[in-house]
């Protein structure tokens, strides 16, 4: 798990320079790329297909409001994810207890669980008859189809992959670094603020950057909790269901626009920085 | 003063220790590889908390209680502590400066000692960040990231930012063995000339013999988390008190009966009344090889240094005034004054150097220079040539 989410260098391949190439060496390169292409293909024949004269009339008609709901509920989660996941990944890489080793197997429940059942779950738990749904309701809150909703469901699909980014990058850090730090005399908390976090922020920024494409991107949770107000991929499954393909593919293109480059960008600026 | 006793569990021994280092010393825990010396470190240093009973006490302040009687335990944590600590590879903060580095601990920290505690850290603390930047060379790499610097210069560094703080103790873990020798030489007398200028006590952890003579006050021979013996460098190697300690030291053989014992290094004898020496059977008679001489009076100094001169075949032979001399595994070393005839001079180590600038009549100059004895100015010089003149022949012009 942290291995994946730790971004860390590959191990360098000089020791295995320049093999003879063989049947078997051609056989694997040609497997590799076979599966590259499997997996990039479709985003190609997207840019093929999209009609690109009617685009902006598409985004402009059906795409902007939606767009502003998700960037909107997306923002949101992403502070409430920084607030809360931060202490947890922290304490998952510090603590050395058998209680955070547990917390971290229980922490891949949330990761592994299919976003489906996971709305199923949130209406149970905050739906108007669930148990918080009814404390809610007493102060005029509701977490069904509102824009509170949509940001729950976002942040559950999306915490668990900013807590375990943050969980390798605090690992990453060697805990000499803290100890000499307060053999000179400085409290753990400022050592913390001024050694800790800012060499964790890269692998904590690659994190949120994964979050934020979740939380953009979140559907099955989202569809179950809060069809309305329409977020992006809701609009682009609606427009699907009623229109057709036609039209939902420039709102399929607007979500990649917005949800793909920031984690590109900070993957590839943590590669480079590595 | 600092005194510590710890009951401390490892996996394969208990490592239970006292300790009392008076002020301005520098002790040394001597021992092989996992004898629990680096535990001991982290007890002093507060960063290892499993122990069984401990008590933990400088300069009168209480720093760790704790033991089955006790019913308030005290803990005071590693950052009110004011003990500084250095290990073989203490790594730079990466993402800050050389600069940033030395002044991270008086700018972040803000526990300073009740005299301090007034100033702010443009008072003497920049100043001593300021000497310690000219001391130890290091103002070309100031605007430096750690990434950037060699393995000597970054422990340099470490231990820059380590005394910048000024600490009561400062706990050295190993920490030139990564280092080649001159670079070694050269931290070592940083190291002591820092620790008298600022006046702290050192606990300085080794598994190299050469260095605890060369830096302790005392020594502390540590094995299975027991300390053997306790004493300076000569007294150990004189008269080290059991057969465990001497092979520590570099023993190899050791012949007689169980009481008394000749204890037989490549370079030294040492007569010692050592309870657990083998048997004397087990030593063959043949290997009790007779051409190590049993000398070790002061009248042998003269014979020492005429034999110096016999021996001298070519070149001129310097004489210098011996400083001060170490004990250097069985060996000694000397720190010898000469006064360097003029010209260029080659010492053996192929060093050039040259007293008197060229084109002007060349003149004499002095020169201290470190130099280890051959085995017969060892065994006869010891600590007692001290102010005596000494003739080196290996050092050639």
């Amino acid at each position: 798990m942290n291995e994946f989410f730790s971004d860390a260098p590959e191990a360098s391949a000089a020791g295995y320079g320049r093999r003879p190439a063989s049947i078997g060496h051609w056989t694997v390169a040609l497997i590799a790329i076979l599966c590259a292409s499997f997996l990039l293909l479709p985003l190609v024949a997207l840019l093929f297909h999209v009609q690109w004269q009617g685009l902006l009339a598409v985004w402009r008609q059906q795409g902007l409001s939606s767009l502003g709901l998700s960037l909107y509920s997306a923002l949101v989660s992403m502070v409430v994810i920084v607030i809360f996941g931060t202490p947890l990944g922290w304490v998952m890489a510090r603590g050395h207890t058998r209680l955070w080793r547990t917390v971290e197997y229980l922490m891949l429940i949330p990761l592994l669980m299919p976003p489906l059942v996971l709305g199923l779950l949130l209406i149970y738990f905050y739906g108007p008859y669930g148990v918080v749904g009814q404390l809610l309701a007493h102060v005029h809150l509701s977490a069904t189809n509102t824009l509170l909703a949509v940001i729950m469901a976002q942040i559950y699909e999306a915490i668990p992959y900013y807590v375990f980014s943050a969980q390798g990058a605090f690992q990453q850090i060697d805990e000499i670094h803290e100890r000499i730090s307060w053999s000179l005399g400085v409290s753990p908390w400022r050592t913390f603020r001024r050694i800790t976090l800012p060499l964790a922020v890269p692998g904590l920024t690659v994190g949120l950057m994964m979050a934020f494409a979740r939380a953009v991107g979140a559907f099955g949770a989202v569809i179950v909790v809060a069809y309305y107000p329409h977020t992006l991929p809701i609009s682009v499954w609606i427009a699907l269901q009623e229109q057709g393909l036609p039209s939902a593919l420039p709102l399929a293109l607007l979500l990649l626009i917005i949800s793909l480059p920031l984690p590109l960008i900070a993957v590839l600026w943590r590669r480079r920085h590595a | 003063m600092l005194k510590l006793s710890v009951e401390l569990p490892r996996n394969k021994f208990v490592i239970s220790v006292n300790m009392n280092i008076p002020e301005n010393r520098i002790y040394c825990l001597y021992g092989p590889s996992a004898a629990g010396k680096s535990s001991i470190l982290s007890v002093i240093a507060g960063f290892e908390r499993g122990y069984q009973a401990v008590r933990l006490e400088l300069d009168g302040d209480l720093l760790a209680l704790q033991s089955a009687a006790t019913k308030s335990p005290v803990f005071v944590p590693a950052w009110r502590r004011r003990i500084a600590y250095l290990t073989q590879a203490t790594p730079l903060f990466p993402h800050l400066t050389v600069e940033e580095n030395i002044t991270y601990g008086i700018k972040a920290g803000r526990i300073k000692s009740g005299a301090s505690q007034a100033q702010s850290p443009s008072g003497s603390s920049l100043l001593l960040v300021k000497e310690l930047v000219q001391r130890m060379d290091l103002h070309p790499y100031l605007g430096n990231r750690p990434r950037q610097l060699s393995g000597g210069l970054i422990q340099r560094v470490a231990l820059a930012r380590a005394l910048a703080t000024s600490p009561r103790v400062l706990l050295l873990d190993e920490p030139f063995s990564a280092l080649d020798w001159a670079t070694r030489r050269e931290m070592q007398d940083l190291l002591l000339e820092f620790q008298q200028r600022l006046g702290m006590s050192v606990v300085l952890v080794t598994h190299q013999l050469e260095e605890a003579q060369r830096m302790a006050n005392e020594i502390g021979i540590l094995d299975e988390g027991r300390l053997l013996q306790e004493g300076d460098a000569q007294t150990l190697m004189d008269a080290p008190i059991s057969w465990r300690v001497a092979r520590l030291l570099g023993y190899r053989q050791c012949i007689g009966t169980a009481n008394h014992c000749f204890a037989l290094h490549p370079e030294r004898v040492a007569l010692s009344a050592m309870a657990d020496a083998p048997a004397a059977t087990d030593v063959p008679q043949a290997t009790a090889a007779p051409d190590v001489p049993h000398i070790t009076a002061a009248t042998d100094i003269t014979q020492a240094t005429e034999m110096g001169q016999v021996r001298e075949t070519q070149g001129i032979t310097l004489r210098g005034e011996v400083l001060s001399t170490c004990l250097h595994g069985g060996r000694w070393s000397a720190k010898i004054h000469f006064g360097l005839p003029p010209g260029w001079v080659r010492l053996r180590d192929d060093t050039a150097l040259y007293s008197g600038t060229e084109g002007e009549p060349p003149a004499a100059k002095d020169f201290v220079m470190e130099v280890d004895l051959p085995p017969a100015h060892s065994i006869a010089a010891g600590r007692k040539v001290e102010g005596h003149f000494l003739q080196i022949p290996e050092v050639r012009v």
